[in-house]
């Protein structure tokens, strides 16, 4: 009782603990989905292979994930929930809700890092599986290998979010602030690529070299990948001070623009008179159909973040082609393009599915639709259509771009490509319902993501447990039909829910 | 055709423990511009909210338009006209652009009418909504609200926020014109000066439960202040309901319901007394802050006869 009574120390108490109140459900909700994943993989991973693997398997997306959702929600939110105007409002400097946002999100992204790697070099030295283990033709020692994984992890989803909070910071909301932060993202990457192309096409070594020291600059893990191969090869200090110089200089970006958003003046009715005495202003005619109705407004929602994400792609691919690939031509291109397109795929479904209701189930705004007399199953049900279509086209055409250019040779090494495509496609359909159906019952964006990494994961390593030990999948004839059967079973109980949540208005308000 | 807009025959509706309508019941006439008065979180919103069929309600009846908003929550939306109080809209859509939007989602919308209204509104249907300041917002909402031809209009606190100018536009233009076309509105606020020039009736909520339901014009004959000697308040002790007393040395001042009987009781007794004419804003503050013997829970027959205008 006395502390209640008792105002908060400092500034930075009061501010530190007003984010840790914002930020602990998320620690714990990425706690606890990333130990649910390696609890999972436990069962399977049975020596140093498997478990180096398997660590690399969970960090590689988990820093992707942490480190954009929550530099989305580090940009975004105080805009996107109307708050920033009370943080401007308060007698401090905006860089101090900035930085204290900041070092709360970092450390809620770096924790799980930390715990997974001590839990895995735990498990490591108990099981006696300190071996030597290699990995993309480089030996080492397990223990080594998780200590490496997680700094580098640490580093690079703290750079990641780094980037993506000063790339995004001001936008409206989360949503825009990730579209925002990924372009900015992609275009930085094109950058090093060109000086990269540049350097190695005039044969100018030092150009080349310049180059990879701007790596450890960019954004995400690579930076700190490089950094950690070159302590080998004594350069080590010119990496470090290029990373820590370079993220010194996103960081005063960020607490630059933080809170600085100058919103337009509202206007009186006198100031706006030369616009509104207008008496001869025209109203286009109204739409044909509710269904016409809906899927205008989803094309408009979801467009923009598809051209975006395509954009991103092919600024990206461009990016790794000029770096890696380029000897091997348009087909080198198309490869890294299909790559791409895949892995940027997933990220782009999840925050594609979130968006379906964002606008929508946004305090304020679900009152207004709901306050109307629409037909709610049309209302869903066109809204989900139109998302996926609209993802289909956008990524359909990139592919089947990628599937030109490399003259109808992807997947020909598969014995049944056509298999191979349809898993991706129903994976992402299932990314985008479980997307949509999260944040319809939890209302927030990150997390409704983490819920989604969770779930798919965790089936991922069910089916793969059930594979492995119960042998209920392999070696039958069955093995195809229980995974679509599974993912269908999912995917229908998601969109049901889905539905269900938006028909009721239920969710998680608080 | 019922003659009622609205009936709520004792509705009751909590959240978790706290019981936010404790039995409420109200009636609004067709054709009537119905003042809703109550404090800020008195229920007014959750009242409203049940009207359109967006929470359910339970315990209680409730018609509107002579549907019951639970069982067909469909048919009383397309037929009500609704602003809610601060209505967010869709940031990204031009005025225009939300005006087509939602043109197909109502059977009777009247496009040409809709651009007549966005006219005289003075709407700038190319401005983004994120762009709009908050009169045009609410001027906005009105024409969607209007452009269906509602028979009821649904108007929740629209003005909140305005300045003291544009509310005394929105109240003197707005309902004006309502009225004028015969529109049945029914107008949720707080600040009872605004409403008392438009309204024909209203209605007190407080703690749950609607305390008086009257004509404006009755109310206003009805409650007053009466300044008399300390000793004399034994003469309208049990005829009279006091709904405030206050002491002011030798006097006390009583607020009273029935102010017309009292007063003749006074005059019959020789008791020397001033009279003091209250506006709503003090009948209001004495209903729901009064220190007297505080009306009873349930509203008397006479208080919820409608009286015709």
């Amino acid at each position: 009782m006395k502390s209640e009574r008792q105002p908060m120390r400092s500034v930075w108490h009061s501010l530190l603990w007003k984010e840790w109140h914002e930020h602990k459900w998320k620690l714990a909700a990425l706690m606890m989905v990333s130990f649910i994943v390696v609890a999972t993989h436990y069962s399977n991973s049975y020596n140093a292979q498997t478990m180096g693997v398997a660590v690399f398997g969970l960090l590689v997306p988990y820093c992707v994930l942490a480190g954009t959702f929550l530099g989305m929600s580090t940009a975004g939110r105080e805009s996107g929930r109307k708050t920033l105007t009370f943080l401007q409002s308060l007698p401090v400097p905006m860089w101090r809700p900035g930085i204290a946002k900041l070092s709360m999100a970092i450390l809620t992204a770096v924790l799980p890092v930390i715990a997974l790697g001590a839990f895995c070099m735990w498990w490591i030295s108990g099981e006696g599986m300190a071996d030597m283990f290699s990995f993309e033709g480089q030996v080492w020692r397990a223990t080594d290998w998780v200590a490496i994984t997680t700094i580098v992890s640490v580093l690079g989803v703290t750079s990641l979010l780094l980037w993506m909070a000063a790339a995004g910071a001001n936008q409206s909301d989360e949503i825009r602030a990730g579209a925002v932060g990924f372009l900015v993202i992609s275009f930085v990457w094109l950058v090093i690529a060109y000086i990269v192309y540049q350097g190695e096409k005039r044969h100018l070594q030092t150009v080349h070299e310049v180059a990879e020291v701007l790596i450890a600059a960019a954004p995400g893990g690579v930076g700190s990948t490089t950094i950690m191969w070159r302590i080998q090869s004594g350069n080590y200090l010119l990496l470090l001070a290029t990373g820590l110089i370079g993220h010194g200089c996103v960081l005063a970006w960020y607490l630059r623009r933080f809170g600085r958003v100058v919103s337009r003046p509202s206007r009186t009715d006198g100031n706006v008179s030369s616009i509104v005495t207008n008496k001869n202003q025209q109203l286009g005619p109204p739409m044909r159909s509710q269904f016409t109705a809906t899927a205008w407004k989803q094309i408009r929602e979801t467009g923009p973040l598809s051209l975006m994400a395509v954009g991103g792609v092919l600024v990206l691919a461009t990016a790794f082609y000029l770096i890696n690939d380029r000897q091997m031509g348009a087909r080198g291109f198309g490869e890294v393009l299909a790559g791409l397109t895949l892995t940027v795929g997933f990220l782009v479904t999840l925050v594609t599915g979130i968006g379906v209701f964002f606008e929508d189930l946004k305090p304020g705004v679900d009152d207004f639709w709901r306050s109307r007399p629409m037909n709610f199953s049309l209302w869903f049900g066109v809204k989900f259509v139109v998302g996926v279509l609209t993802l289909v086209v956008a990524f359909g055409t990139l592919f089947l771009f990628a599937y030109w250019l490399t003259d109808a040779s992807l997947f020909v090494r598969e014995s049944q490509p056509l298999v191979v495509v349809g898993t991706f496609v129903g994976i992402f359909l299932l990314i985008y319902t479980l997307a949509m159906a999260t944040y319809c019952l939890l209302r927030q964006p990150i997390y409704a993501a983490v819920l989604t990494f969770g779930l798919l994961f965790g089936g991922i390593f069910v089916v793969s447990w059930l594979d492995q030990y119960h042998r209920l999948l392999r070696g039958t004839e069955m093995h195809w039909s229980i995974v679509l059967a599974l993912m269908l079973f999912i995917q229908v109980y998601a969109t049901a829910w889905a539905w269900q949540a938006v028909r009721s208005d239920w969710g998680w308000k608080g | 055709m019922s003659g009622l807009a609205i009936e709520i025959q004792g509705v009751r509706k909590s959240f978790r423990k706290t019981e936010v309508l404790r039995g409420m019941s109200l009636q609004v006439e067709r054709g009537q511009t119905f003042a809703f008065l109550g404090r800020n979180g008195a229920g007014k919103t959750t009242a409203i909210r049940m009207l359109l069929g967006l929470l359910n309600r339970d315990d209680g009846a409730m018609r509107v338009l002579g549907r019951d908003p639970a069982a067909d929550p469909m048919a009383v939306r397309a037929s009500v006209g609704y602003l809610a109080e601060d209505q967010t809209m869709y940031g990204w859509m031009r005025a225009g652009e939300i005006l087509r939007f939602i043109a197909p989602f109502y059977p009777t919308w009247d496009h040409d009418l809709a651009l007549t209204y966005a006219r005289d509104f003075e709407v700038p249907l190319q401005t983004k909504i994120k762009h709009l300041s908050k009169g045009q917002n609410v001027r906005l909402g009105l024409v969607m609200a209007l452009a269906h031809r509602p028979e009821l209009v649904i108007l929740d606190d629209p003005a909140l926020g305005l300045d003291p100018i544009m509310r005394k536009q929105f109240n003197r233009d707005l309902i004006t014109h309502l009225q004028g076309e015969g529109r049945t509105v029914f107008y949720s606020s707080h600040l009872l000066y605004e409403v008392e020039p438009v309204a024909d009736e209203v209605a007190i909520l407080d703690q749950g439960r609607i305390v008086r339901q009257i004509a404006t014009e009755q109310l206003r004959a009805d409650v007053k202040q009466i300044v008399l000697p300390s000793n004399a308040t034994q003469a309208l002790s049990e005829a009279t309901k006091v709904l405030d007393r206050r002491s002011d040395g030798d006097e006390l001042a009583l607020t009273v319901e029935g102010a017309e009987q009292a007063i003749e009781k006074l005059r019959s007794e020789g008791i020397e007394h001033r009279v003091v004419d209250l506006n709503l804003d003090e009948i209001f503050e004495a209903y729901v802050m009064g220190q007297g013997s505080r009306p009873t829970a349930e509203p008397t027959v006479d208080n919820v006869t409608v009286s015709q205008t």
